[in-house]
């Protein structure tokens, strides 16, 4: 359970993929400009594909030999893009349209080569699963916060829903505005981790100075 | 090594596996896509369903596809690539491709009305935007812009939004791409009023030689004379800062020209004293003198079988001052002296009418 | 904190320049250019300078206060931290201020512009400067990037009715100038010999009657007073705007000479493609900052050399007025100059070869 707990909570916040590991960044800035649906978009997209290549990436470990591992994993990912992007197109031609060509580009997107190769193969299925949905819950999350901000400031706009008629700065549509929202994240996110973690190690040398004391005592 | 060696070592492990994962892979891929494929017409129905049953409140309206070969399609400034008729609501659907974009032409949906009859034009329904080349900036065309085909349709209106010297200009930090849209429900509407009429549209200068050298669309015309010779009226196209002229050629036997007068001067003021509009016309009268009694050997020997602007200033030809509105001017010329045969043949066998 | 005791490394030079006046010496060379820009445009050019003014300050003193732990512990510092940036205050956000609302134009939308220019303020002094380690850290020069980041969001500060695309200069309502074309984008647009009927001779582009452009940059006459104040005040060197422009001027004349067939050099062109459009403001003003021009001189001849071609490359190419992109890019090949080309160390003798034999 412990065990679980500890993929999730890495997953989700202090290995936070877009955050932490900065990885995938391509996709998350080309999708935060668009706005915050494709942003949530891309994210779910690449957790649904996330959870399958680990899942059968961790079932395969044993059988597939390690020379030709980053091969055979850019297969099976390739494989679940090519079956996703079928089914897109079939049932929801709107995300399809607005994801465009960075669907296909999911297939060397970092998260999910990068999962595959670190802890796939070197896991159990039921964890390698676990960690596919953390670790794509957290990039969801990520990217739909920055995209919410971005459509916000760009077009005045919530999911769709016009709020601001004629308040938009402009440049937050652009690459150069998903950049500066992208960095300015990253510096919120670290610091609130850090506030958080000195708190922890607050408490916890103010626990093991009370059990020295009492030990002393 | 041996045989045995090989099929129990590392590399055919690795062959194997890698070969068994593509082969799973491309067995699943191929069933899925045998399940999951999108045809074309669903594509259509999809692309319908999005950007036109918004405009019909939901209704269900069901095109059906009319049938417009043997008319021109290629109109001066746009394509038209499909029609279909909807019954329920009497409308016309029309795709165009309208050309003058920034990056290239652009596709538009154009819903025309028509009466009961289907024979008038009563008015436009909706234009919507069906396919761009990509860096057009179709994001600044709000629906309040495509809104304006509907509102402010008239019968016999050009729609000129994207032009800046028009009084209708509409400013939308995207005019290529208006343009274009323009150019392309101004061809939907020429072409349904053709259609719907049960006038099979001709082309009156098919086959006319240096027609991109002039503008063909507006104002350009020929006609016989009561001695037999094909009077042309050709309006020029612009060649900035030259406006455009609009001139009268007689054409006589053999393609010779027999008389050349300026009707609409299209020269104007530039930087300078001596380069005023005044100037330039006295340069262009006494230039068109030499035209007359040449034939189009001139014209070609002057400007290249190509006809290319060769740049101010150029050794090409003698020094006018007057560079620009001069080769309007001849432009016109040979666009005269070389169709002469062609006009004559079509006057002739049309009876003597005039074609616009 | 207490400033009696400096530790610094030798050579050690006594002077009383600091900061601050250098800073205000800059300021009271930019206020003839802020007087002749409201006078043309009018106190809605003053409204600017002022908000503009305001929010670079106010930036500056929101993002000290957070920095500097005003907000811990429930405000109890607030007040030592405000004393502490009183006393800290160099004038280098107030000149940031005055020269990015100088370089912006007033368009009869102008309370829009005033909050446009918050957020410009925002951006060039928070992000830019502050961000990046407070006064001289800035990577890029702050007003110029604040222009930008305005011109990039608020697309109703570069579009004009007329002319494609000119913009950094012109202003979309005539009510508010005395003519309605800017004579960059009719330069651009058509060259000497064609220009349209409302070309302007060099005076009134000097003077900066009857030209439409931005608040500051339009009274060339203003900005060369500031400059020879700059200059005999020792804050800049004489010959870094001169070198730009003349550059400039000759590179345009060989561009416009190049495009047709035969090589015309009409030399006439010289004197309107330097004195149209930002490029006097932006060379005295913007281009010889310290922390974002090289050190060295032959860094800075490098330096003002090519971004004086480079300005007039895309000038001519681009057809706008692009000189705040060409200050950001030059800046940022500023630490490649400097890296480079080394300059001598202060006390370097070159040992003089000595010849074999006698």
């Amino acid at each position: 359970m412990n065990k679980y707990k500890k993929i999730t909570l890495d997953g989700l916040i202090f290995q936070n993929p877009t955050f932490m590991l900065v990885l995938g960044t391509c996709p998350t800035l080309a999708m935060i400009k668009q706005s915050a649906t494709s942003a949530m978009g891309m994210g779910l997209t690449v957790l649904v594909i996330l959870t399958l290549s680990n899942i059968i990436i961790s079932a395969l470990r044993r059988v597939i030999p390690n020379s030709v591992r980053i091969p055979c994993y850019i297969v099976i990912i390739a494989t679940l893009v090519t079956f996703v992007q079928m089914l897109l197109k079939k049932f929801l031609p709107d995300l399809y349209e607005s994801l465009g060509a960075f669907l296909a580009l999911i297939v060397v997107n970092c998260i999910v080569l990068g999962r595959a190769e670190a802890f796939a193969s070197k896991h159990t299925v039921g964890e390698a699963a676990v960690d596919g949905i953390a670790n794509g819950l957290g990039f969801t999350v990520a990217l739909t916060l920055m995209g919410i901000i971005c459509e916000f400031l760009g077009s005045g706009s919530l999911f769709g829903l016009q709020i601001m008629k004629s308040f938009k700065i402009a440049i937050f549509s652009q690459p150069a505005g998903a950049f500066l929202v992208y960095g300015i994240a990253i510096a919120v996110f670290t610091y609130v981790i850090d506030a958080f973690e000195r708190s922890r190690r607050v408490k916890a040398n103010k626990l093991a100075r009370e059990n020295l004391l009492k030990e002393a005592v | 090594m041996t045989a045995k060696q090989f099929f129990k070592s590392n590399v055919f492990k690795c062959l194997i596996s890698l070969l068994c994962v593509l082969l799973v892979s491309g067995v699943f891929l191929a069933i899925a896509n045998s399940f999951l494929e999108v045809t074309e017409e669903e594509m259509f129905k999809r692309q319908f369903n999005k950007q036109v049953s918004a405009v019909y409140d939901g209704r269900t309206v069901t095109p059906e596809a009319a049938d417009i070969s043997g008319q021109s399609t290629a109109l001066s400034s746009s394509t038209i690539q499909k029609v279909w008729l909807i019954k329920e609501e009497n409308d016309y659907l029309v795709q165009a491709e309208g050309k003058g974009g920034y990056n290239g032409n652009l596709t538009v949906w154009t819903i025309i009305k028509m009466d009961t009859s289907l024979k008038a034009i009563t008015g436009i329904r909706a234009v919507s935007i069906y396919a761009y080349p990509d860096g057009e900036l179709v994001g600044n065309i709000s629906a309040a812009n495509l809104n304006l085909f509907a509102q402010d349709y008239k019968d016999g209106i050009v729609y000129n939004y994207g032009d800046k010297t028009d009084p209708s200009y509409v400013q939308t930090n995207a005019s290529y791409s208006f343009t274009a849209i323009c150019n392309a429900v101004n061809g939907s509407i020429e072409f349904i009023n053709a259609f719907a009429g049960g006038i099979v549209k001709e082309d009156p200068f098919e086959g006319f030689l240096y027609r991109e050298f002039v503008n063909t669309d507006k104002d350009t015309k020929y006609e016989l004379n009561a001695d037999g010779d094909v009077v042309f009226t050709v309006r020029t196209k612009p060649n900035a800062p030259a406006g455009y002229f609009t001139v009268e050629i007689v054409v006589g036997t053999d393609g010779i020209i027999k008389k050349y007068t300026v009707k609409r001067y299209g020269s104007e003021d530039s930087h300078g004293e001596d380069k005023t509009e005044d100037k330039y016309n006295e340069i262009v009268d006494k230039m068109i003198l030499t035209y007359v009694g040449k034939n189009l050997k001139y014209f070609t020997d002057k400007l290249g079988e190509d006809m290319a602007y060769p740049g101010d200033n150029s050794d090409k030809f003698e020094e006018t001052g007057a560079s620009r509105s001069n080769y309007l001017c001849m432009y016109a010329g040979a666009f005269a002296t070389a169709n002469y045969q062609k006009a004559l043949d079509k006057l002739t066998t049309d009876g003597g009418e005039t074609n616009e | 904190m207490d400033n009696s005791i400096v530790i610094s490394t030798p050579p050690h030079v006594k002077s009383k320049r600091t900061t601050r006046g250098i800073m205000l010496d800059v300021c009271i060379a930019l206020a003839p250019a802020a007087i002749a820009g409201c006078v043309f445009f009018g106190w809605q050019a003053l409204l600017i300078i002022l908000m503009s003014v305001f929010a670079c300050v106010a930036t500056e003193f929101v993002y000290f206060f957070i920095a500097n732990k005003g907000f811990s512990e429930k405000c109890k510092n607030a007040k030592a931290v405000c004393l502490r940036w009183t006393k800290q205050f160099d004038f280098t956000s107030v000149v940031t201020g005055l020269i990015l609302a100088m370089i912006i134009p007033t368009t009869d939308k102008w309370y829009q512009v005033l909050y446009e220019v918050i957020f410009g303020a925002i951006f060039a002094i928070a992000i830019v400067k502050m961000l990046f380690g407070g006064t001289g850290k800035n990577l890029v020069n702050p007003a110029a990037a604040g222009r930008v980041f305005m011109a990039l969001s608020f697309t109703h500060l570069v579009a004009t009715s007329g002319f494609v695309g000119a913009s950094f200069g012109p202003i979309s309502d005539s009510s508010l100038v005395f003519t309605d074309a800017t004579n960059l984008a009719g330069l651009l647009t058509n060259g000497l010999d064609i220009a349209p009927s409302s070309y302007l001779s060099p005076l009134d582009l000097l003077l900066g009657t009857g030209v439409s452009g931005c608040i500051g940059e339009t009274c060339k006459l203003a900005i060369i007073i500031g400059y020879v104040y700059l200059c005999i005040r020792g804050v800049i060197k004489w010959w870094q705007p001169l070198l730009f422009l003349v550059v400039l001027g000759f590179t345009a004349v060989l561009l416009a000479g190049f495009t047709f067939d035969k090589y015309t050099f009409d030399i006439a062109l010289f004197l309107p493609s330097v004195l149209s459009g930002g490029a006097l403001f932006g060379a005295v003003f913007m281009m010889p900052d310290y922390v974002t021009s090289p050190k060295g001189v032959w860094g800075q001849l490098l330096y003002y050399v090519a971004g004086a071609i480079l300005l007039a490359l895309l000038r001519h190419f681009t057809r706008m007025e692009v000189i705040s992109f060409v200050i950001l890019l030059m800046n940022l090949v500023t630490p490649l100059i400097d890296k480079y080309l080394i300059r001598r160390p202060f006390g370097y003798i070159r040992q003089k070869k000595h010849k074999e034999g006698k």
